[in-house]
């Protein structure tokens, strides 16, 4: 293997880092009632090409508890329509993980998740999950995309892109 | 602009191959990989474009036989805090 020396320029982002409410609102949609906002995330998302739509291994994690665990039990889904809706995700996961791309937080990502998370625990909350989409977004470039208006607001203080309508 | 420079890992054949368009078309390697990667980012489009299309609606059909038996009250903008629906917990941020 040879060593060499590639001149980049500066880096587009052309990787879209997709939240859970964004994965979650694609695969509900015809079972909530959308506000316009929500219909525009909705189009700008089926817009975005397979390879990229960045998926983190934490993001399907917390997509996988909400549609199993937190879905059925918060809406009280019967039976039948738990089935449905399982059946569903499992289709979904699974293309996600064949198609688009998938990637782990480095040590250096996590740590800077860890610094988000303290700075803002006592101020204004947010989930270690979201400190980790903040700092993979930041760490790697990538465009932000999540209908969380508290953390695109987080992410526009520290010079992440977000992906909005 | 250049600005930056960063370290590639590449195969001694393929460094060959590049060391040889290289001297052919008269230019030097960095522009050869630019045009190859541009071309190759090109290329690849129509083909993103068809996976999306075949993606977009084979979810859309499953998506519209899921129906569930009643709309339910999903607001992406709470999500977090329907996680609270797992288990009760004593802590309040």
């Amino acid at each position: 293997m040879l060593h060499w020396l590639i001149r980049t320029g500066r880096p587009k982002s052309l990787m879209y880092l997709i939240d859970t409410n964004i994965h979650t609102a694609y695969l509900l949609q015809e079972d909530f009632e959308k506000d316009d906002l929500t219909k525009k995330y909705l189009a700008l998302y089926k817009e975005i090409t397979l390879a990229e739509r960045v998926v983190p291994d934490f993001i399907l994690g917390e997509f996988e508890t909400f549609i199993m665990h937190v879905a059925p039990s918060r809406f009280q889904l019967n039976p039948e329509d738990k089935q449905k809706l399982k059946q569903l995700a499992l289709d979904y996961i699974r293309k996600l993980t064949d198609e688009c791309t998938i990637i782990v937080p480095e040590v250096k990502t996590v740590q800077r998740a860890r610094d988000i998370f303290f700075e803002n625990v006592h101020t204004h909350y947010m989930s270690f999950v979201d400190c980790l989409l903040l700092a993979a977004a930041q760490h790697s470039g990538y465009s932000l995309m999540t209908k969380d208006k508290k953390l695109n607001d987080r992410a526009k203080e520290i010079d992440v892109v977000c992906y909005e309508p | 602009m250049y600005y930056m420079y960063r370290a590639v890992n590449i195969s001694e054949e393929t460094y060959k191959q590049l060391q040889r368009l290289a001297m052919q078309l008269n230019k030097p390697k960095a522009q050869v990989v630019e045009v190859l990667v541009k071309e190759y980012g090109e290329g690849r489009k129509e083909q993103e474009k068809e996976k999306l299309e075949k993606f977009n609606k084979e979810m859309e059909a499953k998506m519209k036989a899921l129906k569930l038996s009643k709309k339910i009250p999903f607001d992406p903008d709470t999500m977090d805090e329907d996680f609270a629906a797992l288990a009760d917990t004593d802590w309040t941020p």
